[in-house]
């Protein structure tokens, strides 16, 4: 055992104490707590999206209010929600894997955490503005997002509210990055770091790289929206779509890569193997991300201003590593005692679901396809097979197999898995239909449309899938609800897990290990169970 | 010694790469491949200021349980920044919140070096 350096002896407690604090944990938690807070408010401005779909005509709401919500609902999930969520899980569990006692620079984390918050209330606050909320989605394409097509505040703070939490989320993978590189403990080498961990250096390293761009991007537009001059040119909505994109598609790995690792180390754990391929996910992971910042134009074939060939290629070539980490995923099952638990469960649950999503991405990869999908709902059918059925369901792993790490107590077994049953019902009935509806036509972003196009019937399903959704996430309340009442004890180490977060004790003490395992894999827990039969 | 500036070198020559393939298929669009290519050069940066402060750091830093002054000072600048579009009176209100953060984080900071020395 190596011994860890001694922690300091203060300690501080309180709801406003864990609000200032510099543990990584403490604002891990905070910072999901502030996203799943975003996640259930913009899922409310979802249902009140499909139930006024469910039939033509206008019931709810007037068109402009439709707009707003659908603003609203894409930046919360994608600027307060998943994005992070994804760093977030990576602020707690990623210096507990590599056998770190602390985050790399914990009051920029705090900063973090902080400019995250900030950027979601301004977003938010437009609701209260005399225009309403920013209403030209959540790519604010050029000129919608312009001063003439969007006048007022709403906008304007919508534009401030994406910077802050683009700022934010930028330090934060600073931190995760650092710590990844440099606070490693001394026998945890590179090739030794867990699977997740090699996720999160990929989202990181994506981050950093495409998120300034958004930030760039969105100075230009406030400066335009007031001054002139900057995307009211010649081509200059095609150069706005340039820099949003190129942090647009990024950002959806971004918010995928660290569910995959979480799928991985569950997969791992629940087929009590260790993980098949590491090196091969490794490298693929790298490349992955490598190409994923290299595809974003994909995203407007439809211009006509931009290298197709090139876009496609690059776009399709994303199958190979993706192929690769499906590989593994299988291989690590294949022969393995595989335990259906709960977390076990929701990582099936993302592999085929994901894969679904995976697929009809490469179709709109292609060009002559695209042409006919583009702003289509077969687009939003395949966006939220990608972040939902396969981000949250990784999330929800994620949550079940780490939940007594972080509380000491499991979530309920019988309740997890009814939550999985309605979620995988409810997922499928919502998003499945949206590709037939828009192979059929259906534009995205529409509030209403004719009785006489046939799309009633899908729509419907659709909708009363989104209600099965939100079952589910009652549910998944009523359990953490009941655990924390009941707190069945877990140990440190309920699982058998292969990784050095499983060493410590639940929940992990401040500064993370009291003394640490040898270290000789990427499993090493693993190892000194082997070793010990 | 830490061997991490390895992997952020190594990934910003297969963008430089990826780059260079656009930048061969379309020269004539900078649009398309500028932006690219300044990413690719920002990696590049990112892996030498990884490599310049490449020595691990073993032992545990005392700092402060709590940082009030973090948040202040955050909370202050982000105030700050809705004064585009909410008026002068946002940046001063800002700017008070981010002085006093400056000033309680300036005192932790001072305890905290006392406390590492």
């Amino acid at each position: 055992m190596t011994s860890v350096a001694e922690a300091p002896a203060v300690r501080s407690s309180g709801v406003l104490a864990s609000l200032f604090s510099t543990d990584h944990k403490r604002i891990a938690l905070n910072l999901l707590a502030v996203s799943f807070f975003w996640f259930l408010l913009d899922g409310v401005f979802a249902l009140l999206m499909r139930t006024e779909l469910a039939r033509p005509g206008m019931q709810l709401m007037s068109e402009d209010t439709y707009n707003q919500l659908f603003t609203e609902h894409g930046s919360g999930m994608i600027f307060l929600f998943v994005t992070p969520l994804a760093l977030a899980i990576g602020l707690y569990f990623v210096p507990l894997q590599i056998g770190a006692a602390e985050i790399a620079g914990p009051r920029f984390a705090l900063g973090g955490f902080w400019l995250i918050v900030a950027g979601g209330l301004t977003m938010d606050s437009g609701w209260f503005t005399a225009h309403g909320a920013a209403k030209a989605g959540w790519t604010a394409f050029y000129p919608l997002s312009g001063a003439q097509r969007s006048p007022g505040l709403g906008m304007d703070l919508w534009i401030i509210g994406v910077v802050l939490a683009t700022v934010g989320a930028i330090v934060l993978a600073a931190c995760i990055l650092s710590t990844l590189l440099r606070l490693r403990a001394p026998s945890m080498t590179l090739l030794r770091m867990p699977v997740f961990c090699w996720t999160e250096v990929a989202t990181c390293l994506m981050v950093l790289a495409s998120f300034p761009v958004l930030v760039v991007a969105m100075v230009l537009l406030y400066y335009d929206r007031h001054f002139g001059g900057v995307f009211d040119t010649q081509g200059g909505p095609v150069a706005y779509q340039h820099l949003f994109w190129f942090y647009g598609h990024p950002v959806v790995y971004v918010m995928f890569f660290p569910f995959v690792g979480i799928v991985a180390e569950v997969v791992a754990v629940f087929s009590r193997r260790r993980f098949f391929g590491y090196s091969a996910m490794v490298l693929s992971l790298l490349a992955f991300a490598g190409l994923s910042m290299s595809v974003w134009a994909h995203h407007m074939f439809a211009t006509g201003r931009v290298t197709n060939q090139y876009f496609s290629l690059t776009s399709t070539s994303l199958a190979v590593p993706g192929g690769i980490e499906y590989f593994d995923l299988v291989a690590t099952m294949i022969g393995g005692a595989i335990l259906l638990r709960t977390p076990m469960l929701f990582a099936l649950g993302f592999i085929l679901q994901f894969l679904i999503g995976g697929l009809t991405g490469i179709i709109l990869g292609s060009p002559p396809i695209d042409y006919h999908l583009t702003d289509t709902f077969f687009v939003v059918g395949h966006m939220h097979y990608v972040l939902f059925a396969g981000s949250i369901f990784g999330f929800f792993a994620g949550a079940y197999y780490w939940w007594p790490k972080v509380f000491g107590c499991f979530l309920g077994e019988g309740l997890g898995k009814l939550q999985f049953a309605l979620m995988v019902i409810g997922t499928n009935l919502t998003f499945f239909p949206m590709h037939i509806l828009g192979y059929d036509g259906m534009p995205r972003r529409i509030a209403n449309y004719s009785k006489h196009a046939g799309w009633t019937g899908l729509n419907e399903l659709s909708t009363a899938g989104s209600y099965v959704i939100a079952l589910s996430m009652l549910v998944f309340g009523w359990n953490v609800w009941r655990s924390m009442r009941k707190r069945v004890a877990a140990g440190p180490d309920p699982w058998e897990g292969h990784t050095l977060e499983w060493a410590t004790s639940s929940p992990p003490p401040r500064h993370n290990f009291d003394s640490l395992p040898p270290i000789r894999s990427y499993a090493p827990l693993y190892d000194l169970r082997q070793g010990e039969s | 010694m830490s061997r991490g500036p390895v992997v952020v070198f190594a990934w910003a020559a297969w963008i430089t790469g990826l780059t260079a393939v656009l930048v061969v298929w379309r020269p004539e669009d900078e649009i398309q491949w500028l932006p690219f290519a300044a990413m690719s050069a920002v990696i590049w940066v990112l892996g030498l200021a990884f490599y310049v402060r490449r020595r691990l750091r073993s032992e545990v830093r005392l700092i402060p349980d709590l940082s009030p002054g973090t948040a202040v000072l955050t909370l202050g600048l982000a105030t700050m920044l809705g004064a585009p579009a909410l008026g002068i009176w946002v940046a001063l209100v800002g700017g008070g919140v981010a002085l006093f953060g400056l000033a309680v984080l300036a005192r932790e900071l001072l305890t905290e070096r006392r406390l590492n020395r």
